[in-house]
């Protein structure tokens, strides 16, 4: 495992499904609980990240890559970090944002809390219940004086009763 | 599954941070679990443009808001609130005064408040925003500062950002204020009749982005600006007049943007630039008569507008390409002779070859359009013809837009000391008439009808290109004549011409 000197290093994840993958470590370390194992020394063979499965850690090496690619320029990140997560169920970013919080990478956990709210944003109740599968146990009298006492944040809301 | 909701605490909350705060609020309708959720983030965001007009609405909620965080001793590290005031209505100031304070009470970490007026009163400061301590961002919109207002400014020593906006302050209570923001980062002062006629910023040791702007009639007189803080990265005046700190190391600098500065920029010669990266220089009346060197080692663009010819020169790191733009429009009155041009165009010649390291555009304007008529000035060629004493300048692109009655003298005034690669850039009606006469003329001598003005113009020509795309044939068609066949076939359509020329 032990790179050549002069050639960057490699570092291999394994996901809690198994899953190898190699990632550079001066992208990897982006995780600041890769780079605390890298500090200490643990990191010469298989690093395994019991809380994420392969299919979000390959989303986040891809997110490793490609950010680390990018110049200390937060324009250029902002709007990579925005096209990154533009095509993502809500599904998809529960788990990254789980992922980015074990793995303690905040700029990738900010942008997806940021991208989960966007979501939510301008959505009647009924479809954020929906989508997030919100069971609603209010009594439809509750419900009404809870609506009253926030009268105000519904102004310009569709409303739906679908629920 | 409530998926959302089992997320840990920690990301919820950080979810939440990010909604807006009646975002936030109607969360409480999705189920019981949701009810109280929304008043456990650790932000609160108010915008009374949100209540539509509904004042006192927005007040209470507000007011409500900041009492419940209170009282359940919640977590409350920012604090946003945009509201307007009114001089009739006492309310907003009232509550201002009670919640300041609670902020300062409740341990809030940063705060950021957006004053303005409304419908036309001019309203004065409440002096309880400076006492809040948490206060970091301040914007303020027709508000007037005065003596009151700064009265406990000391306990606001934290301000990062300050804008103000068609705000009313005199000298002294700026100075007072500006003096009591140790660690201000950010400073931008625009409007109309601001009151300013002084801004001194020594002792302002973390100012990074410094904004200047007035809207002014051209008589009055300018802002003096002494510009001091070497920390600064971005300077933007408009319609001021700035002093730099002579033989001053600016070394964190990146963008220093001047607009109808009328006092003198010699300092800038003696200061040094080591980070500047860009530098406008747009309608200054300075440098017209004085020469301005400007050690820039990373310049990567330099623009620069007006109505005279200036006389600006570069150190610049020569492996760098970097860019610059001139935009420089040619008043020369009817009487004046053949000396004015000349020696316009020896100054002209003389910023292309201070500037030779960089990709240049060239545009060079007519004003006022209107007022001449055709063939009032007709130089004679061979006036021009040693404008450039050395080897003509390459330029990337030529603009030219002035009326045909100028094209001999501006014409081969450019020809005579730049080389340039693309003539025209836009699609303006001058510009299309231009390229269609210099194109006749290039046309006529193909077809062996060579004279003194072809010769001149088109010496060192190695080829030339005419590009139409479709929609302005119509224009040209009037001007050139295309063979039926090619006009016809025309959407996006390449007419060439090359042929190797020597130098005459």
């Amino acid at each position: 495992m032990a790179a050549e000197t002069g050639t960057p290093t490699t570092l291999t994840l394994k996901s809690n499904d198994d899953e190898l993958f190699s990632v550079a470590e001066s992208a990897a370390i982006l995780s600041v609980t890769i780079r605390n194992m890298v500090e200490d020394g643990c990191a010469g063979g298989v690093i395994p990240l019991d809380n994420v499965d392969g299919k979000t850690l390959a989303s986040v090496i891809t997110y490793m890559n490609g950010i680390s690619a990018i110049p200390a320029d937060e324009e250029k990140k902002k709007s990579y970090r925005d096209k990154f997560l533009s095509d993502k169920d809500f599904e998809t970013l529960a788990d990254m944002v789980l992922a980015a919080n074990y793995l303690n990478m905040s700029c990738l956990m900010d942008a997806v809390s940021a991208k989960i709210a966007q979501v939510m944003e301008k959505k009647s109740v009924g479809w954020v219940r929906r989508k997030f599968g919100i069971e609603n146990d209010y009594t439809p009298e509750e419900e009404a004086a809870v609506k009253e006492e926030h009268k105000w944040t519904f102004e310009g809301v569709e409303t739906d009763d679908d629920n | 599954m409530d998926r959302i909701f089992d997320l840990p605490e920690g990301i919820l909350q950080r979810i939440l941070y990010f909604l807006s705060q009646e975002e936030v609020v109607r969360t409480s309708v999705l189920s019981k679990s949701w009810r109280y959720t929304w008043c456990t983030r650790t932000n609160l965001d108010f915008s009374d443009a949100t209540f539509k007009g509904q004042k006192q609405e927005f007040l209470s909620v507000v007011d409500n808001a900041l009492q419940q965080y209170c009282d359940q001793r919640v977590c409350l590290d920012e604090f946003h609130l945009r509201i307007s005031l009114h001089d009739r209505e006492h309310e907003s100031v009232s509550l201002l005064e009670k919640w300041m304070p609670m902020l300062t009470t409740m341990g809030v970490k940063e705060s950021r408040l957006s004053i303005r007026s409304e419908y036309g009163s001019i309203d004065h400061l409440p002096s309880v925003v400076f006492e809040a301590e948490s206060l970091r961002h301040l914007s303020l919109k027709k508000i007037v500062l005065d003596e009151n207002a700064i009265g406990k400014i000391a306990l606001c020593k934290n301000l990062r950002s300050l804008h103000l906006l068609d705000v009313a302050v005199d000298d002294n209570i700026f100075q007072t204020m500006i003096a009591g923001f140790p660690l201000i980062e950010t400073l931008c002062v625009d409007g109309l009749g601001i009151g300013l006629r002084t801004i001194k910023m020594n002792d302002l040791r973390n100012l990074k982005y410094f904004t200047f702007k007035e809207v002014l009639f051209s008589t009055d007189e300018l802002c003096r600006i002494e510009i001091h803080p070497l920390s600064l990265e971005t300077i933007n005046v408009s319609y001021g007049n700035v002093w730099f700190h002579k033989e001053a190391n600016f070394r964190n600098l990146d963008d220093l943007h001047l607009r109808g500065v009328r006092s003198s920029l010699d300092s800038l010669s003696f200061c040094k630039f080591p980070r500047l990266k860009s530098l406008a220089l747009l309608y200054c009346d300075e440098p017209k008569e004085s020469r301005i060197f400007i050690d820039a080692p990373n310049m990567l663009y330099f623009e620069y507008r007006g109505d005279f010819v200036p006389s600006v020169s570069f150190a610049t790191n020569s492996v760098r390409e970097w860019k610059s733009e001139i935009h420089v429009t040619y008043i020369i009155t009817p009487t004046a002779n053949d000396g004015g041009t000349s020696l316009w165009f020896l100054k002209l010649d003389e910023l292309l070859k201070s500037l030779s390291r960089s990709k240049i555009s060239l545009s060079i304007y007519h004003k006022p359009r209107s007022i001449f008529k055709v063939d009032i000035i007709q130089e004679k060629i061979n006036t021009v013809h040693d404008y450039g004493r050395n080897k003509p300048v390459f330029v990337e692109t030529l603009n030219l837009s002035f009326p045909l009655s100028y094209f001999s003298t501006l014409v081969n005034g450019a020809f005579s000391i730049c080389r340039p690669r693309k003539i025209g850039n836009y699609l303006g009606e001058w510009e299309v008439e231009f390229v269609g006469y210099m194109w006749k003329i290039l046309m006529e001598r193909e077809s062996g009808n060579e004279n003194e003005l072809t010769r001149l113009l088109f010496r060192d020509l190695e080829g030339a290109n005419l590009e139409i795309k479709g929609n302005i044939l119509a224009i040209f068609a009037g001007i050139i004549s295309f063979d039926s066949t090619t006009s016809r076939t025309l959407e996006y359509e390449k007419v060439k011409i090359h042929k190797q020329e020597k130098r005459i």
